[in-house]
């Protein structure tokens, strides 16, 4: 013990200066913790501080739009809603009931006997309330309603007994309090679909962990403007904690079926597109163009992602506009750069009359193909049947995407292109060249058609049986005499006639700015020996008029007959006229391009287009086009406008036919005739070239011609007028990509 | 007494230095409070006022009379430890709490100041002079202790299932049974030359293993290892034989050893192992340490200002009113106001300790000692967690964290200091 007299420290005075100097060492080393912290990692956590608060949030560009040779818009993006959900912000039931018994100071096992009965309530759509608990003292509900302020949470009610001031009862209610399956069943209502159809995203909500909870998934793609509404309203009444409506855009093709397959559609990249294209700055889930205008120029209609940095907090909320400021300064990200805007050399009325002409005649499927015939540009490509593209490019049902995939009609394929048919009579100005080319055929021979041509045993017989009698060049085409071909083809041989339709462009992709263009089919020698039988003599006989080996596709056939028209220039067939900037300046503008010109002995070529006029006049095949009903008005403008119109009539059978001579409505549709009809106007300084395919329709004459003949009425009348105010001021060809048709393969 | 004895004699200047952290304390949690708990920064004022004026009421007390009441006050925290583990409120998982209806009492608090009486008492009447050994640490032959070892074997006898064969289960059984009565009559015949006091029951092993058992299962490892921190530190002023130090250094270890797979709950293990690398797993039981680096660390030597740190105003720093108040001050004030903090800390502390030195006798000395470890440890290991250095283990930072147990119990040490000063020219 010490004694009570001692002046000096009871323990001495060593151990309190080795204590205050252990405490000032220990001060010291956490001043030192702190210089690392700060000052030589503070560089590093100050980073790692901004990358928790600034959160890089992506801006979709917009897709560029589509317009045609007027201005006018064929495809533009229309506002879109989507519907997302993080799995981090879901309500979780179990643990809210977990602070919710602590600030009420009960025990835990409550919490988790409430969740059961709370999930099995809202389960069964049990309204009751729920007791937590009852007698609870003032300060507990006060801690209580402290939290319930705080978290926002709905569904909690608190009884006062008033005869008793530390009583009240605290009850929930099931079908207000928040709980993962409530928000469930609630967005199900919202979207007007079924809980098991939310079932596979409430399986992947789950199945989320770790960083992976923060990543929003994807519920619904645009909603329908009532289920915006309902989703959108219960999400900003805090009914749908963890749930976002997303703004974006939606392609949206203004024409939809008139034009789907000239433009194509976008939809989503798969997984396998995405690992070849990340690099290009695609993101998962991006659009991409699938076919045509969309898939060829994608690189042009897309445009760059812009990004902005937000300033969020913990729970990865948006935290203002204010904060950004205060926190990033104004330089907050990069706008979006939209895509670029084409211009097609596509007139969306004549694309409209293709339409509706098809239609007139109870078209079933075929093709429309307009060019212009100075410069090789598409006018109108039209395809029947069609597909909407709005569909295909957002909500497409798989029953609605089975029907199209599965119907026997194909509506995915472009039949301008991508289909190839016998051309039938439309062939015959091909055999003419060829014999003009080799010298067979003068300006003046006459040929005798008797109503057969003989060749051994061999019979071919004229569509009129009864025979043409004698006939020059001129007359064998107005009234499309196969006996005459046949004769002019038997003299020429297969590979004279093949090597003229090269020259046309046939047999050849035309290098149109569209996918899964198919090159037809012209049979010469090389390719009869590669096939068992052999070349045989009779080939050249039946590919005279177009049938037998000898494959075309309508585009082939515009190209060609606007190559006779314009004097022997072949030019590429282009569907693009300008591209422009978003604003509106001209970043590319596409010119005309000669393929080749045409070497033909002086004459011919006018030989054919006076043949070709006369088929449109009386006594010619096509000589129906004055007086036919549909389309309407048709007759009465080919009658009336002046504009002399030139072009051949086709009827190329599909079956073999037999001896007898069936009529039309004896057949079964996919035997019947397709009827083409190729014609350009006017005859004397031609500007437009059509080609029309019916597939399994009839006569040429009677079937293909009145579709083509509104089509070019369409183009006088709604066109060419407009033509002069300057928009599309187009230059003569400016460069020839192929000058000698010799370097054909 | 009147009000003027209140005040005369007291230390000023200590007074004065914890209102100094006290005031740095509430502005910080106006910034720190506000997303968490607002309008928390007013209660701590309330909390401070009620700290003070307990503070200036210890002062005025001799300290002899809670020298008299150190033992029965002692057993009652003990007792109302026990009654926590039974009838407390379970908050987070931790039963720690007492409702009394406008408080919630936390009883380890208590006795923190509990155990500084008692083992202060113990060790000023010890009759012994010079550093303690291990024995009179362990007193093994106190009666109770081969009591205890007899206790355990009748009660768990039965069950006690030793080795593999019955056969010898049970001669394992005896032989303990035989130890434990032979200590007991070792015990016994050494009793007889000693008078008959609490001290021939009571070793200051009891005085520190039972409270921190008690707290140890509620389970709060925080509140534990400050005790033991304050209880060392005590014992070690005091003074310990060097080879006792070698053998409880060795023992503790193998302890800690056993106790990280018996003893310590799974989310404690995480918490040590994710100590060891926070940034490993920065997402998971690594989020509290790792965020609370990055609010340090981001605020580099100026800070970000007052009320604009991003780590706490985005609720990326959690617990930011309580437990992690300093990393607030950290990212807002810099280097610069986290180590005027420090120093201002250091300086209370080594005060006290010179409060210690210059004490009338030694249980107020070891009063002194006792309090400024209780500030010293919770000081270092707030600090030492909250940047990194040791596991979180939720020990509040004293004057700055949030929360009414926490400052009157440190205003409560503040007064037993004011008492010892004020009475050290008394003689």
């Amino acid at each position: 013990m010490s004694s009570p007299g001692r002046v000096s420290s009871p323990f001495g005075l060593a151990r309190p200066i080795v204590a205050a100097a252990l405490v000032a060492a220990a001060m010291f080393a956490l001043t030192a913790r702190l210089y690392y912290l700060q000052v030589v990692r503070g560089a590093e956590f100050t980073d790692k501080s901004e990358s928790n608060f600034v959160q890089l949030r992506r801006v979709v560009h917009d897709r560029g739009i589509i317009l045609d040779r007027n201005g006018r818009i064929l495809v533009d993006n229309r506002p879109a809603y989507d519907v997302y959900l993080t799995p981090a912000f879901l309500p979780d039931s179990g643990r809210t009931l977990a602070s919710l018994v602590d600030a009420l100071e009960l025990d835990r096992d409550l919490a988790r006997r409430l969740d059961r009965a709370l999930q099995g309530a809202q389960g069964r759509g049990d309204g009751r309330s729920l007791e937590v608990a009852g007698g609870v003292r003032r300060h507990a509900i006060d801690a209580m309603l402290k939290m319930v302020d705080r978290e926002h949470l709905l569904g909690v009610d608190v009884q006062p007994d008033s005869s008793c001031h530390d009583c009240s009862r605290v009850l929930i209610q099931p079908l207000e309090f928040p709980s993962a399956g409530l928000v469930f069943q609630r967005l199900a209502s919202a979207l007007g679909v079924t809980e098991e159809e939310l079932a596979p995203v409430r399986e992947e909500a789950r199945g989320a962990h770790g960083l992976d909870r923060f990543l929003p998934i994807r519920v619904s793609r645009d909603l329908p403007w009532e289920a915006f509404v309902r989703v959108d309203t219960a999400v900003s009444l805090f009914e749908l904690p963890g749930v976002d409506v997303q703004h974006t855009q939606r392609r949206r093709y203004r024409t939809g079926l008139q034009t789907a397959h000239l433009l194509g559609y976008i939809n989503e990249m798969t997984p396998a597109e995405y690992q070849r294209l990340r690099e290009d700055g695609y993101k998962m889930g991006d659009f991409i163009g699938r076919s045509g205008i969309e898939r060829t120029y994608e690189r042009e209609l897309r445009g760059i992602d812009g990004f902005e940095r937000v300033v969020v907090d913990a729970k990865g909320r948006r935290m203002g506009e204010d904060r950004g400021r205060a926190l990033l300064g104004d330089d907050r990200g990069e706008p979006p750069q939209p895509g670029h805007t084409l211009v097609l050399s596509v007139d969306a009325d004549l694309q409209r009359v293709a339409e509706e002409s098809f239609a007139a005649l109870q078209g079933v499927a075929g093709a429309v193909v307009a060019v212009e015939v100075k410069t090789g540009f598409v006018l109108a490509m039209a395809s029947y049947p069609s597909f909407d593209p709005n569909l295909v490019s957002g909500r497409i049902s798989a029953e609605e995407k089975h029907a199209l995939d599965t119907d026997r009609l194909q509506p995915w394929v472009n039949r301008a292109i991508a289909q190839q048919y016998p051309p039938g009579s439309t062939f015959k100005v091909v055999t003419a060249l060829a014999g003009m080319q080799t010298g067979v055929l003068t300006l003046t021979r006459r040929i005798h058609c008797n109503g057969s041509f003989r060749l051994g045993s061999n019979v071919w017989r004229c569509w009129r049986l009864s025979g043409h009698g004698a006939l020059d060049l001129h007359q064998a085409i107005k009234h499309s005499c196969d006996v005459f071909f046949y004769t002019v083809g038997w003299d020429v041989g297969i590979d004279a006639l093949a090597s003229a339709a090269r020259l046309l462009g046939y047999d050849a992709l035309t290098g149109i700015d569209l996918d899964n263009e198919v090159p037809g089919l012209i049979g010469d020698t090389k390719y009869y020996l590669r096939r068992p039988e052999g070349v045989q003599k009779g080939y050249a006989v039946n590919n005279a008029i177009g049938q037998g080996d000898i494959a075309v596709t309508p585009l082939q056939q515009a190209m060609a007959y606007a190559t006779i028209a314009n004097g022997g220039t072949l030019y590429a067939p282009q569907l693009v006229r300008e591209v422009r900037d978003q604003e509106g300046q001209v970043v590319h503008r596409f010119e005309a391009v000669a393929r080749w010109r045409l070497q033909a002995p002086e004459g011919a070529l006018e030989a054919l287009r006076s043949g070709l006029q006369a088929v449109c006049e009386q006594g010619g095949t096509a000589y129906g086009l004055h007086w036919r009903r549909e389309p309407p008005g048709m007759a009465e403008w080919v009658r009336t406008s002046g504009v002399e119109l030139a072009g051949k009539t086709g009827t190329a059978q599909v079956v073999k036919m037999g001896k007898e001579i069936k009529k039309l409505h004896e057949l079964d549709y996919w035997e019947r005739d397709h009827a083409w009809f190729v014609a350009y106007a006017p005859a004397s300084d031609p500007e437009i070239a059509v080609a029309v395919v019916n597939e399994h329709s009839g006569h040429g004459g009677s079937h293909a011609a009145p579709i083509a003949a509104n089509v070019i009425r369409a183009y006088f009348e709604l066109v060419r007028p407009r033509a002069t105010s300057g928009l599309f001021d187009y230059h003569p060809p400016q460069a020839i990509a192929c000058a000698e048709p010799g370097a054909l393969p | 007494m009147k009000a003027r004895a209140l005040v005369v004699g007291l230390d000023k200047e200590l007074l004065i230095w914890v209102l100094l952290i006290a005031t740095a304390g509430v502005i910080n949690l106006f910034s720190a409070a506000q997303v968490a708990r607002p309008g928390a920064q007013y209660l701590q004022v309330g909390y401070f006022a009620v700290g003070f004026a307990i503070a200036v009421g210890i002062a005025a007390i001799d300290l002899r009379w809670f020298e008299r009441l150190a033992y029965p006050a002692f057993v009652v925290v003990c007792g109302l430890l026990a009654l926590v583990l039974v009838a407390g409120a379970t908050i987070k998982g931790s039963q720690r709490w007492l409702n009394l209806g406008f408080f919630n009492l936390q009883p380890s608090e208590l006795m923190k100041l509990a155990i500084i009486f008692s083992l202060a008492r113990y060790l000023a009447r010890r009759e012994e002079q010079g550093p303690l050994g291990l024995l009179d640490l362990l007193r093994p032959l106190n009666p109770s202790r081969p009591l205890l070892l007899l206790l355990a074997v009748i009660a768990k006898f039965g069950d006690l299932q030793i080795a593999q064969s019955a056969g010898l289960t049970w001669a394992l059984r005896i032989g303990l049974l035989l130890i434990a009565v032979v200590w007991l009559a070792a015990a016994a015949y050494r009793m007889q030359s000693l008078a008959f006091a609490a001290r021939t029951f009571v070793a200051p092993i009891d005085l520190i293993a039972v409270p921190a058992v008690l707290i140890l299962i509620e389970p709060d490892l925080g509140t534990t290892l400050i005790l033991l921190a304050i209880a060392g530190s005590m014992v070690l002023y005091v003074g310990v034989r060097i080879w006792s130090l070698v053998v409880i250094a060795v023992v503790g270890a193998a302890g800690g050893v056993a106790a990280w797979f018996k003893v310590l709950k799974p989310y404690q293990q995480q918490r040590i192992l994710t100590f060891l690398n926070p940034e490993a797993d920065a997402l998971g039981a690594g989020y509290h340490a790792n965020q609370s680096m990055i609010a340090i660390g981001s605020g580099r030597v100026q800070g970000k200002g007052f009320m604009s740190g991003t780590q706490t105003q985005l609720s990326f720093l959690p617990e930011n009113h309580t437990d992690f108040a300093f990393s607030v001050l950290a990212e807002e004030w810099g280097l610069f106001g986290a180590a005027v903090l420090i120093i201002l800390f250091g300086w209370l502390i080594i005060k006290g300790i010179r409060v210690a030195a210059s004490a009338h006798d030694r249980f107020s000395a070891l009063c002194a000692v006792g309090v400024a470890a209780l500030i010293f440890w919770h000081v270092f290991v707030n600090i030492g967690m909250v940047t990194g250095m040791l596991p979180v283990v939720g020990v509040t930072l004293p004057l700055m964290s949030y929360g009414g147990s926490s400052v009157l119990t440190i205003m409560f040490g503040v007064g037993i200091w004011m008492s010892v000063s004020r009475r050290r020219m008394m003689f």
